[in-house]
């Protein structure tokens, strides 16, 4: 596997490798440029300056008196080899004393036949060795005659200018050595929270959620760390959530199940003697398997809101219907429970496009929990108005409200609140869906010990009561 | 990229050390070591030379140098003889010998002769002992009597074997013996007397073979040469000045054991040899004989000063007998360093007229029929400075003139240019003035840089 790591090293190392190679070539550059250009300069001048001497004071010198008087003149401490060469570049003389008659014909002696100062770095043909060459005409008369060289060996240069360069890629080895080790360290600050990030996961994965990962550095992995964090802790949450579900619903479910086998066995051993026993219980039974029913079809329509299969047959209805239906089939239980029970309606028709059966289910749960949670004597108002683009539906009882600290989480999916009552605690959840389904909005409001309010909103169909009304 | 500081630090680190790390460019100059040999050679040479010494350099011949190499006791292995002048004296001149001994140059010989020019220098076997001689002529300067002397080193001993003073000499063989023979020229002012003598080997010995009397009243002495005078004689060409800036060669040539001048002046003849200014005998041609050379003035320029006569060098050859025959001739001018061999064509039918100018150089040369009546055009040489060439050569061009570029480096420029314009002449003049004009490829063939000897 190609890490972080090895990567971050990898590319660090090239770039500095790079800058290295880089800096070391212009080093390079510069230290020849340096030793050759200070060579060149300091012979171009020495020749310069004994060739015009030459010129102007040998005047009535020939080539070879010239030479004689060059020779008898060159000081003893004269490092470099001066010649005097006639105009086919035949050596008339080297300061060795020698007329060697060879012929010398580098570029810096035919610039100096032609009258200009010749220069020349690099090889003599004869032995290889790289030599610096400065060339001036001789003059007589009004004439060039012959040409005054001379040359000092580049070799010393070349050796101090490569060994210059040895030393500075030996450094520049050392930069990059340190780059190296330095990133591997950089690598690991940058890598290990990863990895501790990593194996909290994988904490996670076996089901450890309350493994954490630490958050080593203020940056954007230990921001990473704490969003992980907090995912972990939403999942444990979770995951308590549905334990807690779990055993609500297996207790919900139980309670009618006992009283259902209860009154079964009762049947079974006590015969059918007496009907007016027999008759409670078989009304009991009927009522609890009501309640099974409704259970059940509250976790099938939960499902299908998970799976995200719930489809809505939606047509144009007045709103005004299924709050009368829902109000007629409340006003027993008003009137069992003595409660007060209102229903406000405009006149005119509330138009929306929805699904008939969802909304009273809505409805019908909101007025379910309204008349759970409120006592006896207590007040139920629906109150329904259109404004210009919505239809607004509050449901507002007088019951003992929400605690504030439950009021964020009662439209969550299996929160149960700290209400001893019994329930799915899916009702709420799948209202919610329902009317965020259709597009609208639904709020809790509630103060504890005074009383809830829901209220959901629809969007509204303007205009269309026409078409309703031929429907 | 925290670490960015880091190089360049580690660059200062390694700049601010390198001081140390290697030696300052002025510190690393020497010579080449391709000459190691001679560089060993002149360290050995100034070790053994007395303190203040200075190496001298022969004026002559050319090829003379003030270090060389040369076995000089026959036992195969060169010897390094140099020159000095000592710091003590301007009038001695020292000699030392060192031979290589177990890789090491120690000293063979040294000797000091009286004079404070080193005149010649050259090693020559004269006494037919098959080990060359070291000849040595010093001087006491400008037109000055000179002294040679012959040294053999036999076993590391050094003889003087001859001492004679001369006033040009010259070594070669002029008896046809395939040996080598030594020619000295001497001029005595005082009592007007001029000699020439020739030494050769005879029976081991330096003997002088013969002597003849020159002409003692000449001014002095210039060159003596010895090469060939006709295919098969060989001959001494001695250069004589005569008057104020006359010359004239002799010629002598080795006959019966005797010298002798074959073209020697009957009494009240005119010398055949005689011109108006020095012109020294060379192979002029490249045939490996000997010219005599002679100054011709071109017709025309009679009522010209010496001095300002455009001269025509014209070079002869011995006829064998006692006569000269002409070779070419040549047109040369030592300021301009230039020389144009004239056409056989044009030969005694032209003149030259030079214009001497501040910057430049005009040289023309015409044709010149009838004694002058008709006269045209035929080449003209000029020369342009250097630095004013482009314009020159712009302007040349503009005006499409056509010329040929003879030589263009140096400080002068030389071109010829071709008439352009028809002149007027006769029909016949006309015709013979055609058939001496010249082409471009000749004009160049014809001309050669004349280089100050």
């Amino acid at each position: 596997m190609k890490g972080i790591r090895s990567r971050l090293v990898f590319y660090f190392g090239m770039i500095l490798l790079l800058i290295v190679l880089l800096l070391e070539g212009l080093f390079y550059w510069a230290v020849h440029t340096y030793y050759f250009g200070t060579a060149t300069e300091a012979l171009e001048t020495r020749s310069t300056t004994f060739t015009n001497f030459i010129n102007k004071y040998a005047t009535g010198y020939r080539l070879k008196d010239k030479a004689r008087y060059i020779l008898e003149n060159v000081s003893s401490q004269e490092y470099a080899k001066i010649e005097v060469l006639d105009l086919n570049g035949k050596v008339i003389l080297n300061s060795y004393g020698f007329q060697t008659g060879e012929l010398v014909q580098t570029p810096d002696v035919m610039e100096a036949i032609r009258g200009q100062k010749g220069l020349f770095v690099g090889r003599t043909s004869e032995s290889r060795e790289r030599v610096i060459a400065v060339s001036n005409p001789l003059t007589f008369g009004s004439e060039y005659v012959g040409v005054l060289r001379y040359t000092i060996s580049a070799e010393p240069f070349y050796q101090a200018v490569n060994r210059i360069a040895l030393y500075g890629l030996g450094v520049g080895a050392g930069v990059v050595l340190l780059a190296f080790a330095l990133s591997l360290l950089m690598a690991k600050r940058i890598v290990d929270p990863i990895e501790d990030l990593t194996n909290a996961a994988k904490q996670m994965a076996e089901g450890n959620f309350t493994a954490r990962a630490p958050k080593r550095y203020d940056d954007e992995v230990g921001t990473l760390a704490d969003t992980f964090n907090y995912m972990a802790a939403e999942i444990g949450k979770n995951e308590k959530l549905k334990n807690d579900f779990i055993s609500s619903v297996s207790h919900e479910l139980r309670t009618p199940l006992t009283s259902i086998k209860g009154w079964g066995e009762t049947l079974i051993s006590g015969g059918l003697e007496d009907p007016e026993e027999t008759m409670l219980g078989l009304e009991v039974i009927s009522k609890e398997t009501d309640r099974l029913i409704g259970l059940v079809e509250e976790l099938l329509d939960f499902s299908k809101f998970q799976s995200g299969e719930m489809k809505l047959t939606r047509e144009l209805l007045d709103l005004r219907e299924i709050l009368d239906d829902v109000h007629v089939q409340f006003a027993i239980r008003a009137q069992e429970k003595q409660m007060e029970f209102q229903l406000a309606l405009p006149s005119s028709p509330l138009t929306v496009m929805g699904d008939r059966n969802r909304l009273k289910q809505v409805f019908v749960n909101l007025l379910d929990n309204a008349f759970k949670f409120t006592p006896k004597g207590g007040t139920i108002s629906v109150a329904a108005e259109a404004s210009a683009d919505k239809l607004t539906v509050t449901v507002t009882d007088s019951g003992e409200g929400i605690h504030p600290n439950d009021l964020p989480h009662v439209t969550e999916k299996f929160f149960k609140g700290s209400s001893k009552l019994s329930g799915s605690g899916l009702g709420l959840a799948i209202c919610k869906e329902i009317i965020q389904l259709h597009t609208g909005r639904f709020l809790v409001n509630s103060k504890q010990g005074q009383g809830t309010s829901i209220m959901v909103e629809l969007p509204c169909v303007c205009g269309s009561e026409e078409n309703y009304s031929a429907g | 990229m925290k670490k960015a500081w880091l190089l360049p630090a580690a660059i200062c680190a390694s700049l601010l050390s390198g001081c140390g790390l290697a030696d300052t460019p002025n510190e690393l100059m020497r010579a080449p070591a391709a000459d190691g040999d001679q560089k060993s050679i002149n360290q050995a040479v100034m070790q053994f030379l007395p303190a203040g010494s200075q190496l001298a350099m022969p004026l002559h011949p050319a090829e003379a140098s003030a270090v060389s190499l040369q076995d000089l006791n026959g036992d195969g292995t060169p010897e390094v003889v140099a020159f000095y002048k000592s710091e003590k004296t301007d009038y001695e001149i020292g000699v030392l010998v060192l031979t290589q001994k177990q890789g090491n140059w120690q000293k063979l010989t040294s000797f000091t002769g009286i004079g404070n020019e080193l005149d010649y220098v050259s090693f020559h076997d004269l006494n037919g002992d098959q080990v060359p001689e070291m000849l040595i002529g010093l001087g006491g300067g400008d037109g000055l009597n000179r002294e040679l002397s012959v040294y053999s080193i036999t076993d590391d001993n050094t003889r003087e074997l001859m001492k004679q003073p001369y006033s040009v000499m010259a070594v070669g063989d002029l008896t046809g013996d395939q040996q080598t023979e030594l020619a000295l020229v001497l001029h005595d002012h005082n009592n007007f007397t001029s000699k020439a003598e020739l030494f050769g080997a005879k029976d081991g010995q330096i003997t002088k073979l013969a002597e003849v009397a020159l002409d003692g009243y000449v001014n002095g002495y210039e060159q003596a040469i010895i090469g060939k005078a006709s295919p098969e004689k060989n001959a001494l060409f001695i250069e004589a000045g005569v008057g104020a800036h006359s010359a004239s060669t002799d010629l002598l040539i080795w006959e019966n054991g005797t010298l002798h001048n074959p073209l020697a002046k009957a009494e009240g003849e005119m010398d055949v040899t005689f011109k108006a200014y020095a012109l020294y005998s060379e192979d002029i041609n490249g045939d490996g004989i000997i010219e005599i050379g002679t100054r011709t003035q071109p017709p025309g320029t009679e009522e010209l000063a010496m001095a300002e006569i455009p001269w025509i060098s014209s070079y002869f050859q011995w006829d064998g007998k006692t006569g000269l025959k002409h070779v070419e001739d040549h047109y040369q001018n030592y300021s301009l360093g230039l020389d144009m061999k004239i056409p056989e064509k044009w030969r005694e039918k032209f003149t030259i007229s030079a214009i001497p100018n501040a910057s430049s150089h005009t040289i023309r040369f015409f044709y010149y029929g009838e004694n002058g009546k008709n006269k045209a055009e035929l080449l003209t040489l000029q020369t342009i400075p250097q630095t004013e060439w482009n314009k020159f050569e712009n302007g040349l061009k503009q005006k499409q003139v056509p010329y040929v570029l003879l030589k263009e480096e140096g400080k002068q420029v030389l071109i010829a240019l071709l008439p352009q314009a028809t002149p007027s002449l006769g029909k016949s003049a006309m015709q013979e003035y055609r058939s001496m004009q010249l082409t471009a490829d000749e004009i160049r063939q014809l001309y050669k840089p004349l280089s100050i000897p």
